[in-house]
């Protein structure tokens, strides 16, 4: 068996688990069905794993192979093939995303056990980690775009999942429908790319590219702008943001899923996947990085003042996959990996933590309401402290490593690129200053009723379980959230999922130091051998000067944190009220909703409006329809004259007929 | 003798048939002005015919004959 066969096994285990479930939804007992999904996807980790194994075992040069089942079409140019491309970069994603999922899908087994839609969700999320595996392993551009827009539908599943939430189902739509505009950015590049190479194939366009299309010619950049669209909207990149913070509204481990493994993580791997494309065209790599350093601030900005713990952990990710797009664009494309790595580790870790916590809260959300569960939740505080601080970036956690692994590329990259890298410093300073805002508000200060219920032993439990965001009141039935509530201390599946990504979190970053061992560099460096800005590596020394200044970042970060937070609480109120209007700016979350609904929302629906009254009943039932129906009533009453009956007019009219044709003849000859 | 007049007669006819079958209102009559108007075609073909040297009017023309005493 060699590796592609077990890369095949890799897409397979989920799809085998996604319709046994699915078939058998209202038969599985008890938990058996959450079971099934979590073993079908530690068995494509584990095929994922052995992938990794095999593909080690080949010389560096040998380590790219393409594998296809079966043709879909072969015609006019086009080879749609059911193609799978396996090099060291698909083969890293697929370990990374399956192995952090099948820890969600055990979190997910104890977490979700009450809710009454226990089945269709481990359908819906064994779904979701098949479509991302399918957009990691794709080896065309076709197989590429139905992964890619199978996970936003998964994703669209997931986020309203709880169906008879409103909140929910808007959310749902919000993210598919911004979804939906990134795909048509990516199908509408993909057909650039096409026409100038005349092939969908990864390997053929990457060899073709240099010949066929000049360096930084406009088509090359369009292509790549249009496959930027489709990785800001998958990414969450501003300004196609403002459905990741409402996704929120799906289950935690779902939210965990998505930030961690399989969602926002594709639009760092499609640049990173397409560098060769990106390489060529520096326009459009630059209007990606400036995007990605724009997106890192504007959350972290944001995160400063949301006060819902699943939103500030979302405004995070946002954060950190703009380090991510910035460090892919501009060459950085195994810190970028790594970076992805290292984050899917924390934050799957930083959200099953705010899982275990809201349970501990009988579902409440609000940063305002907690407070003081230090004591009472020690695994979950632990578990949450490694997420912090490794999202924090303090040393030796592998947010660290990682996140200045690209900062120190960036300063190391020259030509402007420094201001990206200070703007990134800024955002890991401002990271520091969030994460702990949440620590301190949620684990120190004044314990909170639920947190005193809980050293007796009681866990909170609502008598009406309410809407976190509206406050409305719901019932447990299906299409809501189930009665109960989980916290991590008591539920041996969430605690062995949180500790292995806690240990994850700590040690993870320690197969690349600089200096040291590059290990993800190493292993990457197959896919990345036809890039010319990879060998601008920066030197070890100014790579540990990058790292002593992330170091230095957080660690004053967390200082002024705990001074505003903890040591002086009532420090945040002064401050929003001396800058009430910054704050009204961040809380509003930099009006970019407002911004979108204003600029295309509305105009769209005037436009809609105005095509309903005037183009609909106008032009198209009036002139169209109207005048067709009028010209064959004139007609047919012109026509209706001459049936009179009598045999002699119709000879008459034949007899005329006919004269007429014999004179035209007669004339013409 | 110039072939003209034989498609002089031969048109003359026609028309007769042709106003007599527009005109009358005895289905018998029309069937005899249509004989009429097919007769004065046989005319023009047989006509040609004799022109050309050819036979191919004369066996049209019988046909058209026998068509004609087929439905009379």
């Amino acid at each position: 068996m060699t590796a592609t066969t077990f890369a095949w096994l890799v897409l397979l285990c989920p799809l085998v688990g996604t319709v046994v479930i699915a078939l058998g939804w209202n038969r599985w007992p008890g938990r058996s069905a959450g079971w099934i999904g979590t073993a079908a996807i530690a068995a494509a980790f584990g095929c994922a794993v052995v992938t990794l194994v095999s593909i080690r075992t080949r010389a560096p040069e040998h380590r790219e192979l393409s594998s296809t089942l079966w043709n879909y079409a072969v015609t006019s140019g086009l080879d749609a093939k059911m193609q799978i491309l396996v090099d060291p970069l698909s083969v890293f994603m697929i370990t990374v995303v399956s192995g952090v999922s099948a820890l969600i899908h055990l979190y997910s087994v104890t977490y979700m056990q009450s809710d009454r839609g226990f089945h269709r969700y481990f359908a819906y999320l064994n779904f979701f980690v098949l479509s991302m595996l399918q957009l990691v392993l794709a080896g065309n551009f076709v197989i590429l775009i139905i992964g890619w827009a199978f996970v936003g539908a998964a994703s669209y599943l997931l986020i309203s999942f709880w169906y008879r939430r409103t909140t929910a189902t808007r959310a749902g739509l919000k993210a598919f429908v911004i979804n939906v505009v990134g795909d048509v950015g990516l199908v509408l590049g993909t057909f650039f790319i096409f026409k100038h190479t005349g092939t969908v194939d990864f390997l053929k366009v990457f060899a073709l590219t240099p010949h066929v299309l000049g360096h930084d010619s406009t088509d090359l950049v369009v292509a790549c702008l249009l496959l930027g669209v489709g990785a800001f909207a998958k990414s969450a990149q501003v300004p196609l943001h403002t459905w990741l913070p409402d996704a929120m509204e799906g289950p935690t481990p779902v939210s965990a899923l998505i930030h961690a493994a399989t969602m926002v993580t594709a639009g760092v791997y499609l640049i990173v996947r397409m560098h060769p494309l990106f390489e060529q065209a520096p326009t459009a790599a630059d209007v990606t990085a400036i995007g990605g350093g724009l997106t890192l601030t504007v959350a972290a900005t944001i995160a400063l003042v949301v006060t819902d713990l699943k939103r500030v952990i979302a405004y995070s990710t946002m954060s950190q996959i703009g380090y991510m797009i910035m460090g892919a664009s501009v060459g950085a494309y195994s810190a970028a990996m790594f970076h992805l790595m290292a984050h899917a580790f924390f934050k799957a870790l930083l959200f099953m933590a705010a899982g275990s916590l809201i349970g501990a809260m009988a579902g409440v959300q609000s940063l305002d309401r907690m407070g003081g569960f230090r004591r009472v939740l020690p695994f979950t505080f632990v578990s949450f402290m490694v997420g912090g601080l490794a999202l924090t970036g303090l040393p030796p956690f592998s947010g660290w490593l990682s996140k200045d692994d690209i900062l120190a590329f960036l300063d190391h990259r020259g030509g402007g690129f420094e201001i990206l890298g200070v703007l990134g410093y800024l955002g890991a300073f401002l990271t520091g200053l969030y994460t702990f805002r949440m620590i301190f508000r949620a684990f120190w200060g004044e314990p909170v009723e639920e947190a005193r219920e809980l050293e007796h032993g009681h866990l909170a439990h609502a008598d009406v379980p309410r809407n976190p965001m509206t406050g409305e009141e719901e019932d447990t039935d299906i299409g809501f959230p189930g009665p109960g509530h989980y916290i991590a201390e008591r539920e041996m599946p969430m605690k062995v999922a949180m500790g292995v990504l806690a240990v994850l979190a700590l040690i993870g970053g320690l197969i690349q130091i600089p200096g040291v061992d590059l290990g993800i560099e190493r292993f990457l460096s197959t896919t990345f051998a036809d890039s010319h800005l990879v060998r601008s590596e920066p030197s070890t020394a100014s790579s540990w000067v990058g790292l002593a200044i992330g170091a230095g970042a957080a660690l004053i970060a967390i200082t002024i944190a705990y001074r505003v937070w903890v040591a002086e609480p009532g420090t945040a109120t002064r401050v929003r009220e001396r800058l009430p209007a910054l704050y009204t700016f961040l809380a509003n979350k930099w009006y970019f909703d407002e911004a979108i609904d204003f600029l295309i929302v509305r105009p769209a629906l005037t436009v809609g409006r105005l095509a309903g009254s005037v183009l609909e009943r106008t032009v198209i039932e009036g002139l169209l329809t109207g005048g067709a129906v009028g010209a064959v009533r004139v007609g047919s009453a012109a026509v209706r004259r001459w049936q009179t009956g009598f045999v002699r007019y119709y000879a008459a009219a034949m007899l005329i007929c006919l004269s007429g044709v014999a004179l035209y003849f007669l004339i013409s000859s | 003798m110039a072939i003209g007049w034989y498609l002089v007669v031969s048109a003359m006819i026609f028309c007769i048939g042709a106003a007599g079958v527009l005109a009358r209102r005895n289905p018998l009559v029309i069937l005899l002005c249509l004989e009429l108007m097919l007769n004065g075609a046989n005319l023009a073909l047989v006509a040609f015919a004799r022109m050309w040297g050819g036979e191919d009017g004369q066996i049209f023309a019988l046909i058209v004959m026998v068509v004609a005493a087929g439905w009379a």
